[in-house]
């Protein structure tokens, strides 16, 4: 929501007869002077002058409407005769000066959970709900191809298939297309570097409104030749060419290519991918000709008026026609149309929409705590406000008094929810998960401080609300003044202690329901934490050495060059074995094939998937992978020698579930691998996936893999090994660059970043909510037993003993919180169905997990009554008596 | 008359101005605070309700959206700045006369 519009919100807050043209036209100078200041003087400065103006707003709307009752009503005041706003506020100021704690308390509770919920909000409203920052962001989709026999529904298109599409396609104004990152190497530095370069197509940057920030976009058609127009991301232009102000004509020295810089776009720009060093036309990619090279990603904006559907039934017959031109290349020829917005969001709906529960559920708890909280004051100060109503002052004033000073407090309060909201986002920005969509556009914005200002200010009246309703009765009752020296909280009477406890109850009963899902997300990380990978990550390094086909035009070179790095590396004090394998754990690269096993055919409709990766050098023993059956590869499976391969025990299991697979053969096209050995499952992507089959090659038989990880077992710390590694490259080849080099245990536990932070911010909104409903049960027993204090002293002085007092008090704090679990819990079980994505290895109704979460809340609550009840049982019973 | 009622005054017998540019004639006037605009609109409904100032549509100002108001002192409203100023000046004297020069030391 922008400030304008919270502006405009907050103006219905004045009086009919003052909403006129006036009032319109300062919206008017409040949205052109918001931009002057923001221009001037920045964000944050445009920011300080809407909170102004929505406060001032807020007390002029406020301040008339009461300004008009209190003349209304005649200014029948606490004797004083007087009845505007001002006065209202002077004696609200006066009465929260009498009280600091509460107010601090207050202030920081309702900061702490408007600041909360108006975090979340953000993250909620500007990565799902606000426009895609491109023209026609609503009707972006991505197009992409099926491939229903590998059950992928998400496969890019070559360029050729692309520009068919282009030509036929008649539902879309544009389309467009993109790489992810692709390596290669950068020689125009002091040493040979991998970088990452992007390919698109002229459409693209055009159909997403983006423009270079310096330079411009390449003419079209511009990208065949060794010198192809690029662009160059902000990042790279800085740390690699200096921030060259005359980068524009320049020429990179990219391995194989001279690309000439046209322009500098931003590093991260709408739905681009992040991490790409060089953008250059998808014409000048070494397989842009190749139609059964896959390597583009196609967008399209849907033209005006036309449909999903209508889009998807048009590509489904031009992918057909395309697959009917050309047969051989087919290799699958479904289409999907699938919605930008939807594409965004598709790993991580779920969790924002289960932060949006969150952020709700502790603004309910908070505003629950704080009605208990200053109802209980209301209580407190009874004798106060009677003595006001029998010097004069109307119950409505009264009322209204004690919605002023609530509103007060609220003021002050959103101003700490804004800084509040201000911090959470920028820890939100600094450690949450790196992929989150649309992380660049996160900021606290008009919209957060909207929120901050409705959010905070309309709690603070709700919180005010029962509180004034009980003050207008105890003003109304005069109990107080005829209660003599009674204690005060006892002028709540029965209706005002059941108000109490049912504000608990929902308290616990709320908490328990955010306590539930913390600990479903704790119990399932760590069961994710725990998962075996399949490799051992202790003592492990790993790098990534790409040759340049230039220099290493063909299988023989690369594979002396492997073969004799790896006798280097573990050469090297304390490493204890090298290896090298063409695919690592948690790292892109990646390949897979189809295979067939005699006998056994896949389904109908289906192909058989398998992985490979091509390993060199004592491989299994450098990653910790044991060989359970057969045998490593040695120096004999060579080219030329009979195809052998290592399988997973997943692919064991699919075909040979009773049977020894050592010895049996599957084929791919032409060659038949014999099986000579059998390891573990590997996790390659996630510890939650399910395996692949997998087959390892030896690299001495594979002709197309020139990029190997080399892995290293060190003695001690594998980071150590590093710079040793590197000079050992360097020696061999002074222009090769070793790059991603890390421990295996960064590839592991970065994989765990993103469910580590689930855990923790929702651990800690879960923590918050329960510390103040136990707060909320602590308050109610409290405040039972300060109004039974005579009874108390008279049933000790009766003889009942210390125990069963404390006993008895204690099970008065159960019965609350055991209220709250009933509703709490039935409200957690019907609501899990909801968070079953974002759990792993355990249901989400997991009955352990709630019976642990019930008995740890029963525990403490019961810890939290025992306070009082030993107070209690403490009473002396002439001293209670007297009262 | 309220401070602020008196600087708006004379910041529109400038001349006639929108809300923008009375906002930057506030904050440039010397010794004055900008004040929030929704106390702006406030004295300004007060100072039309009270027929000191006249409010206009700026028909010279096209495009989207409603057209910005121009505000203008009336004679009623060039008549209370006047008074006032009179007023201000005639405190002002009584002051010079009572307070000690500025090079002098109070009390001595």
């Amino acid at each position: 929501m922008s400030a304008v519009r919270c502006l405009r919100l907050v103006s219905r807050l004045y009086p009919r007869g003052l909403r006129d043209e006036l009032l319109e036209d300062m919206l008017g100078v409040f949205e052109r002077e918001r931009r002057r200041i923001r221009a001037a003087r920045g964000r944050l400065a445009a920011h300080a002058f809407s909170l102004r103006t929505i406060v001032s707003a807020i007390g002029q709307g406020l301040g008339s409407r009461l300004g008009d009752s209190g003349r209304r009503l005649g200014g029948v005041g606490g004797g004083d005769g007087r009845g505007g706003a001002g006065h209202h506020v002077r004696h609200a100021l006066s009465a929260l000066r009498a009280a600091p704690g509460h107010v601090v308390v207050t202030v920081l509770t309702l900061g702490l959970g408007v600041g909360i919920s108006a975090a979340l909000y953000t993250l909620v409203d500007q990565v799902m709900l606000e426009p895609l920052p491109h023209p026609g962001g609503e009707r972006l989709v991505r197009v992409w191809r099926t491939l229903p026999q590998f059950d992928w529904r998400r496969a890019p298109v070559s360029l050729p298939t692309f520009e068919d599409w282009v030509d036929q396609a008649g539902s879309f104004d544009v389309l467009g297309a993109y790489s992810p990152a692709i390596p290669v190497t950068w020689l125009g530095g002091d040493y040979p570097e991998r970088i990452s370069a992007g390919y698109l197509t002229d459409s693209l940057l055009p159909m997403l409104g983006i423009r270079p920030s310096l330079g411009a976009v390449p003419a079209a058609g511009q990208g065949e030749g060794a010198s192809p127009p690029a662009l160059v991301t902000e990042s790279f232009w800085r740390s690699r060419l200096g921030a060259d102000p005359d980068v524009v004509g320049r020429t990179l020295e990219i391995e194989g290519l001279q690309p000439i810089v046209t322009g500098v776009l931003p590093s991260e720009v709408g739905l681009l991918p992040a991490g790409v060093d060089v953008w250059m036309p998808a014409a000048a990619a070494s397989q842009a000709a190749e139609r059964d090279a896959s390597f583009l990603q196609a967008v399209a904006r849907l033209r005006a008026g036309a449909s999903v559907a209508e889009a998807q039934a048009e590509m489904e017959a031009i992918a057909q026609r395309v697959a009917e031109a050309h047969p051989d290349a087919a290799n699958g020829s479904g289409v999907w149309i699938e919605p930008q917005r939807a594409f965004l969001l598709r790993d991580v709906g779920t969790l924002l929409r289960l932060l949006g529960a969150c952020a709700l559920l502790v603004l309910a708890i908070v505003c629950a705590s704080l009605t208990g909280l200053t109802l209980t004051r209301v209580y407190g100060r009874s004798q106060e406000l009677a003595v006001r109503a029998a010097l004069g002052a109307t119950a409505g004033r009264v009322g209204r008094q004690l919605l002023v000073e609530s509103l007060l407090v609220g003021i002050v309060g959103a101003a700490v929810g804004a800084l509040v909201a201000h911090g959470l986002l920028d820890v939100l920005l600094a450690y949450g998960p790196r992929d989150l969509p649309r992380r660049t556009e996160l900021a606290f914005d008009g919209g957060t401080l909207a929120f901050v200002v409705l959010v905070g200010l309309g709690s603070s009246l709700l919180i005010g609300l029962l509180p004034a309703v009980r003050a207008v009765h105890v003003a109304r009752s005069g109990a107080a003044l005829r209660g003599g020296h009674a204690g005060a909280a006892e002028r709540g009477g029965p209706g005002g202690h059941r108000a109490l406890r049912l504000l608990a109850a929902g308290q616990v009963g709320l908490s328990t329901v955010l306590l539930i899902v913390a600990a479903l997300l704790t119990h399932s990380f760590l069961r994710l934490a725990a998962v075996d990978p399949g490799f051992a990550t202790d003592d492990r390094l790993s790098a990534q050495v790409a040759l340049p086909n230039e220099r290493y035009p063909d299988s023989e070179s690369a594979r002396a060059f492997f073969a004799r790095l790896l006798e280097r590396a573990v050469q090297l004090p304390g490493v204890r074995a090298a290896g090298a394998a063409w695919a690592l754990p948690f790292r892109p690269t990646y390949g897979s094939g189809t295979y067939t096993v005699e006998g056994q055919p896949a389904p109908e409709g289906t192909e058989l998937l398998i992985g490979l990766v091509p390993v060199a050098g004592d491989y299994f023993r450098a990653m910790g992978v044991p060989i359970r059956r057969g045998r490593a590869f040695t120096d004999r499976d060579i080219d030329g020698a009979v195809p052998v391969a290592i399988v997973n025990e997943t692919m064991a299991r699919r075909h040979w579930p009773q049977a020894d697979p050592l010895g049996r053969q599957f084929r791919r096209g032409e060659t038949a691998y014999t099986i000579v050995g059998v390891v573990p499952d590997v996790k390659r992507e996630s510890l939650a996936e399910e395996s692949l089959a997998e087959a390892y090659l030896p690299f001495a038989q594979v002709a197309w893999a020139n990029d190997l990880y080399v892995v290293l077992h060190t003695e001690g710390d594998p980071a150590a090994l590093a710079g040793p590694l590197r000079a050992v490259l360097h020696e061999m080849d002074p222009g090769l660059p070793a790059t991603a080099i890390s421990p295996l245990s960064e590839l592991v536990a970065e994989t765990l970043t993103g469910p580590r932070f689930r855990v923790l911010l929702i651990g800690g909104f879960a923590a918050f909510a329960a510390f103040l409903a136990l707060l909320g049960v602590y308050g109610v027993v409290r405040l039972a037993v300060a109004s039974r204090t005579a009874e108390i002293g008279l049933r000790i002085a009766l003889g009942a003993g210390r125990g069963r007092t404390q006993r008895e008090v204690v099970s008065s704090g159960l019965r609350v919180a055991l209220a709250g679990v009933a509703v709490g819990v039935p409200t957690a079980w019907a609501a899990s169905g909801t968070i079953e994505t974002l759990v792993f290895g355990i249901a989400p109704t997991d009955p352990k997990t709630y019976a642990v979460v019930v008995a740890a809340l029963v525990a403490v609550v019961a810890l939290a009554s025992w306070l009082p009840a030993r107070w209690a049982s403490r009473i002396d019973p002439v001293i209670a008596l007297r009262r | 008359m309220q401070t602020l009622t008196y600087r708006v005054l004379v910041a529109l017998g400038r001349g006639t101005s929108d809300g923008n540019e009375l906002l930057t004639r506030l904050r440039e006037q010397e010794g004055g605070e900008e004040p929030s605009l929704p106390t702006l609109y406030r004295t300004l409904r007060e100072a039309v309700g009270r027929a000191w100032i006249r409010v206009e549509v700026d028909e010279d100002v096209s495009g989207r959206g409603r057209p910005p108001r121009v505000y203008e002192l009336t004679p009623e409203g060039w008549r209370a700045l006047r008074a006032q100023a009179d007023r201000l000046r005639d405190l002002a004297a009584l002051a010079l006369e009572v307070a000690p020069a500025s090079d002098s030391e109070h009390g001595r």
